[in-house]
């Protein structure tokens, strides 16, 4: 079996604005790193005080031999824990174990054109594709949606590709989607990256304009809050609580479960478990509409419940 | 719309989203010129034989599009375009299971084995195995 654990040592730390750091891992026991292709990322384990946190954080650029990674940390308030820790106790030489990289926003090589929308630090896997497909010569095109205050930073991260077809937006309605998903050519794919809202947005307006469900392709971490609930072990016993800024998959972790996890997203499956009783609340790209609608399974990574009790089979 | 070999001009139809072509490679030639323009959205249907839907289908993923973007439908005629393996010449029209090769002259068995990427149907020659041994010519492909 593939080795999938891996101990990072933090080689560098960058403040790009108060709530943004730059952070470069390498390996902390100098075995070479795995090649980390675009939109590839990484999961960290962090120690936050007595809490135990995984978070996924994808690469801002492909690491093929270059023996490290590189990734955004935003700093968010309310934190889900992670990004604090990054922001104020993560120091150069740290090592922090973590996950091989893992690609579940790959792009494709068939396409005729990708058109690549992020949304505030959602820009983080598209650096890499950017970057890996003006490598290649490929047709590609990128707005980022940015809060008015950063559209200089965002600008300042593009510069290396700064161009007709690489544009910032201020503000959400920077920038006209209905007109930008028209007039693409035959053969475009669309990835997104950013906020539900706005990976929502792109989805439901590229499905109304005729596009066809291969070619749009979104990435998502961290869409963890909402309601909370509670959540009962049907077989080791016990509840759990949720709460509002919290995914279940971390309230369980917190709790001493040992629950599966990969991608924290909603995307790979690996989380996937038995619902017994109660309606979960659906925000995962795993499970079919049918599965849903069943209401027998639920990715605790990302989905939540619209009732008060969630009985799983754990 | 495909109208007829023999005429030389398209034919004004009534409406302008209608355009008569005088045959099908004038037909796919514009067809081809039309899609690079085209965008994201964009859904072909196309109906006629099946070597005339597989040529479409080619023209549709030569210019990015996907299966879900364009859907084929046969009508008319079920002859074969006939692909020799010996001499790669394609025998169009054909509607009975033996056929004289247009290039090599070899009598082809005409199989029901249809290549995608060739848009054809394979004909192998009757009597490789056993030379003189052949079977009654039957009309099957009308
Ligand atoms: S961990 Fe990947 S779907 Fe939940």
């Amino acid at each position: 079996m593939i080795q999938r654990d891996i101990a990072y040592r933090v080689r560098a730390i960058e403040s790009l604005s108060p709530t943004l750091k730059r952070i470069v891992l390498e390996s902390a026991t100098g075995d070479p790193l795995p090649v980390g292709a675009a939109g590839a990322h990484i999961a960290l384990t962090l120690k936050c005080g007595d809490r135990i946190l995984r978070n996924s954080y994808s690469l801002i650029a492909p690491s093929d031999g270059t023996g490290r990674y590189e990734l955004i940390v935003r700093r968010t308030d309310p934190s889900r824990g992670g990004s604090h820790f990054v922001h104020d106790e993560l120091t150069v030489g740290a090592v922090l174990a973590g996950y091989v990289p893992h690609n579940l926003f790959p792009s494709f090589s068939h396409a005729r054109k990708h058109l690549l929308i992020g949304g505030g630090v959602g820009i983080t896997p598209l650096l890499a594709h950017l970057a890996a497909l003006r490598r290649e010569g490929a047709r590609v095109e990128l707005h980022q949606l940015a809060a008015a205050e950063e559209v200089a930073l965002f600008t300042q991260l593009l510069a290396p590709w700064a161009g007709d077809d690489v544009q910032v937006h201020g503000g959400r309605e920077g920038l006209d989607l209905e007109a930008l998903l028209s007039r693409q050519p035959l053969g475009t794919h669309v990835y997104v990256c950013g906020p539900a809202a706005l990976m929502d947005r792109v989805e439901g307006m590229a499905v109304a304009l005729g596009w066809p469900d291969g070619r749009i392709h979104r990435e998502s971490f961290g869409a963890s809050g909402g309601e909370p609930f509670t959540v009962r072990l049907a077989r080791s016993g016990g509840e759990v609580r949720v709460g509002p800024d919290e995914s279940m998959l971390q309230a369980l972790e917190n709790a001493g479960v040992a629950a599966p996890s990969l991608c924290r997203g909603g995307a790979c499956g690996e989380c996937l478990t038995r619902v017994l009783e109660g309606e979960p609340e659906h925000r995962d790209h795993y499970l079919t509409a049918e599965e849903k609608a069943s209401g027998q399974f639920v990715m605790p990574c990302v989905s939540r419940a619209h009732s008060d009790m969630l009985v799983l089979d754990l | 719309m495909i109208e007829g070999h023999s005429r030389a001009i398209p034919s004004p139809l009534p409406e302008e989203t209608v355009h008569g072509f005088r045959s099908a490679s004038h037909l796919l030639i514009a067809l081809r010129r039309r899609l690079a323009q085209e965008h994201m959205g964009f859904r072909l249907y196309a109906a006629g034989t099946e070597g005339f839907l597989w040529d479409v289908a080619g023209a549709c993923e030569a210019a990015g599009m996907g299966k879900a973007e364009y859907r084929l439908c046969h009508s008319g005629s079920a002859q074969r375009r006939i692909f020799c393996v010996h001499c790669r010449t394609m025998t169009d029209g054909v509607t009975t299971n033996l056929v004289t090769c247009s290039g090599c002259g070899a009598q082809l068995f005409v199989r029901d084995h249809f290549s995608r990427r060739l848009n054809a149907f394979m004909g192998f020659q009757i009597d490789a195995e056993v030379p003189g041994e052949t079977i009654p010519v039957e009309e099957l492909y009308r």
